[in-house]
C-alpha cells in the first residue's frame, strides 16, 4: 500500500447523487425507486450525462452441489428444455445461460474445499497442515467478487456485501468453507446472516437531513486517525508477516474513513425487517430470510450503496436442513420417512432411491429462491429495463453431486447482461471439451468490471492445480 | 501407518513417541524440586509470535472489566473464525479486512455511550475534576489511567498526546467534557493495542532466537488465558512492580488467577470448544427418530458436560478423571433422558444405571450426541473425535471420488459394525478408518442422541475393540482405562492447551519445551490445574521466538 494513500481523505460526493436527489424521499417503501427519467438520456439506456450505467456483480450459491440426471437439460441451444431442477426458473428461461460440461482443473484434494476455491476465486486453496485437528484449507488468492470489487472501485458507500442465507455451515474446517469472499488468503470476510444488521449496515449511515450535517463524522474519522498512528508505530515492532496484516488493518481503516465522510444517496429507506432466526424446532425459515436478503440486496444494488455482492443461500458442504421438504412433497415415495429436519450432507451420501431423489428435490428448493432473487432484480426498473440488464449473476455450488464429491460438470447459471457485455438467447451451452470453470470467473470478471480488454489472465496454478487462464468463457462472453 | 493415519505420520509419530517416552523418563528424574532452568539453558525456540486478536468473548468480558456490565452488554465484536481446531489460531492468522473493522468502530461507539451512563466509573477512571470543558490536563489522567488498563501496558507520551487531542476535538465541538471522554474511550478501544495480544518481548542475551516476554505481556498472555479478559489493575500492578519476570512468580499469580470466579468460565469456553459443544444446541436430528431431541435438551447436554470439567477443576483432579469418573450430573431434562429419579436441585450429581456402561466425559449425550448424524450413530466421528481431541492425531480426507455411501440396515447387516465392515476389508478404506472405526463402534450403545440401547435392529452390539499399539478392551470402560493410562493422551491435552493458549500449532522446535511441562504436570498427578499452572510458569510461554 502506497503511504499516499494514508493521508486524511476529504469529504467527497457519491457519483450519483446528485442523480439520486430526485427522488421523493418520505414515505418508506418496501424497495428502492429506481432512477427518475430525468436522470437518463433520452433513451433510457444510460444516465443522463452519457455514462453508462454502473455494472454490478452478484455471486449466488448453494451448497452440496444438484442430481445431475435432473439438472443437466437433455437439449442443448435457445430452445432447449428445462430440467426437472430448471423448472423453477422457467419465467426467467430467457435472462441466463446454462452451463453444464464445465470442469474443475483447481480440484483433486478435498471435496467443497475444491469447488469453493475453482468456482470462487480460480486460486488453487491453500491447505493448513491439520496437525492433530481437524482438515482445513483457506483460499489461495481472492475471490472472485473481491477481484471485481477492487476493480469496479466504485465510490459507492460499501466495496461490497456479503450475505448469507443459513446460519447452518460447517465452522471447523478453515475459511474455504466459511465464506464466499475473501481478500487474499488470511482475509476471510464473514457473510453477514441477520437481516436486521444487514438493514442496519446498509441504511443506518443514511442522514435523513441534506448536507454535511452529521457531527459526529470528524469525531469518528479523528478518533481512526488516532488508531492509524498506532497501527503504523505498531508496524515497527512487529514481524514481517504481522506488518502485511497491519498494512491490511490500515487500509481497512482508510476505507472506513472514506465511508464515514461519504454523503449516502438519498435513498428511499425500505421498512426495516423483522427478526428472522431458527424456528423453535431448531429449523431455519429459509425461504422468508431469502426473501428479505434478497430484497435488501435490490435496494443495495437500486441506490448504488454497492456494486458487488456475494450471496450464500445454504453453505458448502450443505450441513442443511429442509423443512419444507415433509412426506407430502414426496407423493412419488408414499409412506416415506419425514426428512425435513434430515441433514441435506448426510443424506447425500446415501446412495438409495429416496434419498438421492430428497437431494434432488432440495436443488428444486435452491432454485425456487434463486428465482426469488431473480424476480426481485427484474421487477425492478432501471432505465429503460432493469437491474439484471447491468447485473452479472454467477450462480453456482460447491460440487457438481456430494454423494461422490465429482468436479467434472458443474451446475453453472450465468444470468443478467452486464449492460450488453453478455450474450442473449444462448439458452443451454454443453462445453464439449470439459471447459475450466477459470473461463467462466474470467468472463464473468470481463463483463462487470471496467476496461475489460486490460484484464488478461485470472486465477493461478498452484502445482497440479490449475486455475490459471487466459481465455474467457466465449459462449457467454460477447 | 494405520495407528495413526496422519498425512505426516512421521512427524506426528515421532512427537508422540518423544512425549511418550519422554514423559516416563523425566518425571522420575523431576520429583521433588523443581528448580528455575537458567534461560540459557532452555531447549526449545518457540514460534515467533504473531498478533492475537482478542475473541469476541475475550473482548466483551474486557470490556465489562473496564467498563461495567451495560458496555459490556453493548458491545457487538465480530464473530470468531475457527481454524486448526481453534478460534485463538484464527486470530494469530487472519487479517482484519472492511467489515471487521467498521465492526469494531460500531461496537466501540455503541461501548463509549453507553460507558458514558456510568458516571461514577468514568469520575473514578479520570481522578480529577474538569475545571472546563476542554480541560487537557484532566483528559490526559483519563487517557493515561484508562488506557493502562484496557492496552494493558502505560501509554507512551506520545500515545497520550494523539488520544488527548482526540478527546480535546470532541469536547470543543460539543462544548461538553464527557464528549470528549467518549471519544476517548471510542477511539482507545479500536486501538491495534486494545484488539490485539501484543507479544514482542525483548532479545535475550547470547540467544538470538529467541525473546523474553515483558511483565505486562505476560500478565496479557496469562490473563486472557486463565480468565478470558484483560488483566485487571492488581496484575498490571503487580507486573509493573517486577512480579512476572520469573517462573516463581508467574507460578503465584497463577494460582492466584485460577482462585478467581471467571477462570471457571474461562476452562469450560476451552473445553467446550475442545470437546466440540459449542454448537450443540442448533445440530440438526431427525425428529422422527428422536421426537425428544430439542435446544433445551441440548443446552442440558452442554451443561452436564460442563459441570464434569468444572468438577475436576475445582476438585483439583488429575485430567484423566474426566475420562473414568463414574459420577455425573443431571437436570430434570437429564433425569428423564438418562431414565434416573428427578433430581432434588436443579442440578445434582449421581451415577447412572451400570447397565448402560457409562463412563467419563466421553459417553455423555453431549459427545455422543455431537458425535452423531441426523439419524443415526457414526463410528467413524466418535472414533475420530477420541483420536483428534484426545490423541492429537487425525486421519487424511477421503479420496476424491471415492463413494462414501454405506449401505442401509438390512437383515443380514442389522448393526453398524455389519455395514461398515466395507471400511475394514477395503484397503483404500482400512487405511485410514482402521483406526477410528474400532474406536467408535465401542459407542454403539447410544444411539445418535446418546440414548443408552441394549440391542441395534434387533441384534446384539459388540463394543470391543481392538487397535494395534493401543491394545484391546471390550467396552467404552476398558477404552476409558487405556486412554487415561497413555502417556499420548496426556501429551496431547498439554499439546491442545499450547494451541489455545498461544494461537499457534506447536512448531517441531517446542517440542523439548512441551515435553518438560508434561514432566512437571505429570510429577503433579496430572492434576489439570497444575498443567495450567506449569504452563504459564514456563520459560516456553514468557518467551516468543526472534522476529521475522
Amino acid at each position: 500500500m502506497s503511504r499516499d494513500r494514508r493521508k486524511q481523505p476529504r469529504e467527497w460526493r457519491l457519483d450519483r447523487r446528485t442523480l439520486l436527489r430526485g427522488i421523493a424521499g418520505g414515505t418508506a417503501v418496501a424497495l428502492a425507486l429506481p432512477l427518475l427519467d430525468v436522470m437518463m438520456n433520452e433513451h433510457g439506456d444510460a444516465l443522463a450525462d452519457g455514462s453508462p450505467f454502473p455494472l454490478r456483480l452478484l455471486t449466488w450459491m448453494w451448497g452440496n452441489g444438484c442430481r445431475l440426471e435432473h439438472w443437466v437439460p437433455k437439449t442443448t441451444g435457445p430452445d432447449y428444455a428445462l430440467s426437472d431442477e430448471l423448472q423453477p426458473l422457467a419465467e426467467f428461461k430467457s435472462d441466463f445461460t446454462l452451463l453444464s460440461g464445465f470442469r474443475n482443473y483447481v480440484a483433486g484434494r478435498r471435496g467443497h474445499h475444491d469447488g469453493m476455491a475453482g468456482l470462487f476465486s480460480g486460486h488453487p486453496f491453500i491447505e493448513l497442515d491439520p496437525m492433530g485437528a481437524p482438515y482445513a484449507s483457506k483460499f489461495g488468492g481472492p475471490s472472485i467478487d473481491q477481484q471485481a470489487a477492487d476493480r469496479i472501485a466504485a465510490k459507492t458507500m460499501f466495496k461490497s456485501l456479503q450475505i448469507g442465507v443459513t446460519k447452518r455451515q460447517l465452522t471447523n474446517q478453515g475459511p474455504t468453507l466459511e465464506t464466499m469472499s475473501h481478500r487474499g488468503p488470511d482475509q476471510p470476510m464473514a457473510m453477514e446472516r441477520d437481516p436486521q444488521k444487514v438493514f442496519d449496515q446498509l441504511f443506518t449511515a443514511f442522514v435523513p437531513k441534506d448536507g454535511s450535517g452529521d457531527p459526529e463524522r470528524p469525531l469518528r474519522t479523528a478518533a481512526i486517525d488516532a488508531v492509524m498512528h498506532d497501527v503504523q508505530r505498531l508496524q515497527q515492532r512487529v514481524s514481517t508477516s504481522d506488518r502485511k496484516r497491519l498494512d491490511q488493518h490500515l487500509e481497512s481503516l482508510f476505507d472506513l474513513q472514506k465511508q464515514i465522510l461519504a454523503i449516502p444517496p438519498n435513498c428511499d429507506l425500505p421498512q426495516k425487517p423483522g427478526k428472522l432466526d431458527y424456528n423453535p424446532d431448531g429449523s431455519e425459515p429459509l425461504a422468508d430470510i431469502n426473501k428479505v436478503m434478497s430484497q435488501l440486496v435490490t435496494v443495495a444494488f437500486a441506490c448504488d450503496l454497492t456494486r458487488v455482492v456475494s450471496y450464500m443461500f445454504t453453505a458448502p458442504s450443505g450441513a442443511q436442513q429442509y423443512p419444507m421438504l415433509t412426506p407430502a412433497a414426496f407423493p412419488e415415495f408414499p409412506g416415506a420417512s419425514d426428512l425435513s429436519h434430515a441433514d441435506q450432507h448426510e443424506k447425500s451420501h446415501i446412495s438409495l432411491d429416496y434419498e438421492q431423489f430428497y437431494i434432488h428435490k432440495c436443488t428444486f428448493v435452491n432454485m425456487q429462491n434463486f428465482a426469488v432473487t431473480l424476480g426481485l432484480l427484474k421487477g425492478t426498473v432501471e432505465g429503460a429495463g432493469n437491474l439484471l440488464d447491468n447485473l452479472c449473476v454467477l450462480c453456482g455450488t460447491d460440487v457438481c453431486e456430494g454423494w461422490d464429491h465429482s468436479e467434472d460438470d458443474y451446475p453453472i447459471i450465468i444470468a443478467g447482461r452486464a449492460g450488453g457485455r453478455l450474450k442473449k438467447g444462448v439458452g443451454h451451452y454443453r462445453s464439449p471439451n470439459a471447459e475450466g470453470l477459470s473461463n467462466v470467473g474470467f468472463a464473468v470478471m470481463k463483463a462487470v468490471i471496467p476496461q475489460p480488454e486490460a484484464l488478461t489472465e485470472y486465477g493461478s496454478d498452484q502445482g497440479t492445480y490449475h486455475g490459471r487462464t487466459t481465455t474467457p468463457c466465449a459462449a457467454i462472453l460477447l | 501407518m494405520s495407528l495413526f493415519g496422519s498425512k505426516r505420520p512421521s512427524r506426528v509419530l515421532g512427537a508422540a513417541l518423544a512425549a511418550w517416552l519422554g514423559a516416563v523418563a523425566v518425571a522420575a528424574c523431576s520429583k521433588g524440586e523443581t528448580p528455575e532452568p537458567a534461560p540459557l539453558d532452555f531447549p526449545s525456540t518457540p514460534a515467533s509470535a504473531a498478533l492475537r486478536r482478542l475473541l469476541a468473548r475475550q473482548y466483551k468480558n474486557s470490556v465489562g472489566y473496564l467498563l461495567g456490565p451495560a458496555a459490556a452488554a453493548a458491545a457487538t465484536p465480530p464473530e470468531d473464525t475457527e481454524l486448526n481446531g481453534f478460534a485463538s489460531i484464527a486470530m494469530s492468522q487472519l487479517s482484519l479486512n472492511d467489515t471487521l473493522v467498521a465492526r469494531y468502530e460500531s461496537s466501540a461507539r455503541s461501548v463509549a455511550e453507553a460507558a458514558m451512563k456510568d458516571s461514577a466509573r468514568i469520575a473514578a477512571l479520570a481522578g480529577c475534576k474538569p475545571a472546563s470543558a476542554d480541560d487537557k490536563a484532566c483528559f490526559r489522567s483519563f487517557v493515561a489511567n484508562f488506557g493502562r488498563l484496557a492496552w494493558r501496558r502505560p501509554l507512551s507520551a506520545e500515545e497520550l498526546d494523539d488520544y488527548v487531542a482526540v478527546a480535546a476535538k470532541a469536547a470543543q465541538q460539543k462544548n461538553d467534557f464527557n464528549a470528549g471522554v467518549q471519544y476517548a474511550i471510542t477511539a482507545l478501544l479500536q486501538s491495534p493495542n486494545f484488539l490485539y495480544q501484543v507479544e514482542i518481548g525483548a532479545p535475550v542475551p547470547d540467544r538470538p532466537d529467541l525473546r523474553r516476554l515483558g511483565g505486562f505481556e505476560v500478565a496479557t498472555r496469562m490473563s486472557f488465558l486463565l480468565l478470558d479478559r484483560t488483566p485487571d489493575k492488581e496484575l498490571i500492578d503487580a507486573a509493573e512492580r517486577g512480579e512476572l519476570e520469573s517462573g516463581d512468580g508467574v507460578r503465584a499469580w497463577a494460582e492466584k488467577l485460577l482462585a478467581e470466579p471467571d477462570a471457571k468460565s474461562a476452562m469450560r469456553e476451552f473445553f467446550s470448544e475442545l470437546f466440540v459443544l459449542d454448537d450443540l444446541t442448533t445440530i440438526a436430528k431427525d425428529p422422527a427418530l428422536f421426537p425428544d431431541f430439542s435446544p433445551d435438551l441440548a443446552a442440558s447436554m452442554r451443561e452436564e458436560a460442563l459441570r464434569l470439567v468444572d468438577q475436576m477443576i475445582a476438585g483439583d483432579a488429575p485430567f484423566t478423571s474426566l475420562l473414568t469418573t463414574k459420577q455425573t450430573f443431571v437436570d430434570d431434562r437429564l433425569a428423564a433422558f438418562y431414565g434416573v429419579a428427578k433430581p432434588a436441585a436443579p442440578w445434582q450429581a449421581v451415577t447412572l444405571p451400570a447397565e448402560q456402561g457409562r463412563v467419563g466425559i466421553l459417553t455423555t449425550a453431549a459427545v455422543m450426541a455431537r458425535q452423531a448424524h441426523a439419524t443415526s450413530t457414526s463410528a467413524t466421528r466418535r472414533g475420530l473425535f477420541v483420536m483428534e481431541r484426545f490423541m492429537c492425531t487425525t486421519m487424511p480426507p477421503p479420496p476424491p471420488d471415492v463413494v462414501t455411501t454405506l449401505p442401509p440396515p438390512s437383515s443380514t447387516a442389522p448393526t453398524l459394525r455389519d455395514r461398515i465392515k466395507v471400511h475394514q476389508t477395503t484397503p483404500v478404506c482400512r487405511s485410514c478408518h482402521y483406526q477410528s472405526d474400532n474406536i467408535g463402534l465401542t459407542f454403539e450403545h447410544y444411539d445418535g442422541i446418546g440414548r443408552y440401547r441394549a440391542k441395534e435392529g434387533g441384534a446384539t452390539i459388540d463394543a470391543s475393540g481392538t487397535v494395534a499399539g493401543m491394545g484391546s478392551w471390550k467396552d467404552p470402560n476398558e477404552l476409558a482405562a487405556i486412554l487415561s493410562q497413555s502417556p499420548l493422551v496426556k501429551s496431547c491435552v498439554v499439546r491442545e492447551v499450547y494451541r489455545y493458549a498461544t494461537g499457534h500449532v506447536e512448531v517441531d522446535d517446542e517440542w523439548p519445551a512441551i515435553n518438560d511441562i508434561n514432566a512437571r504436570w505429570a510429577a503433579g498427578g496430572y492434576r489439570f490445574r497444575a498443567l495450567l499452572v506449569e504452563l504459564v510458569a514456563s520459560d516456553l510461554f514468557r518467551h516468543v521466538g526472534a522476529l521475522k
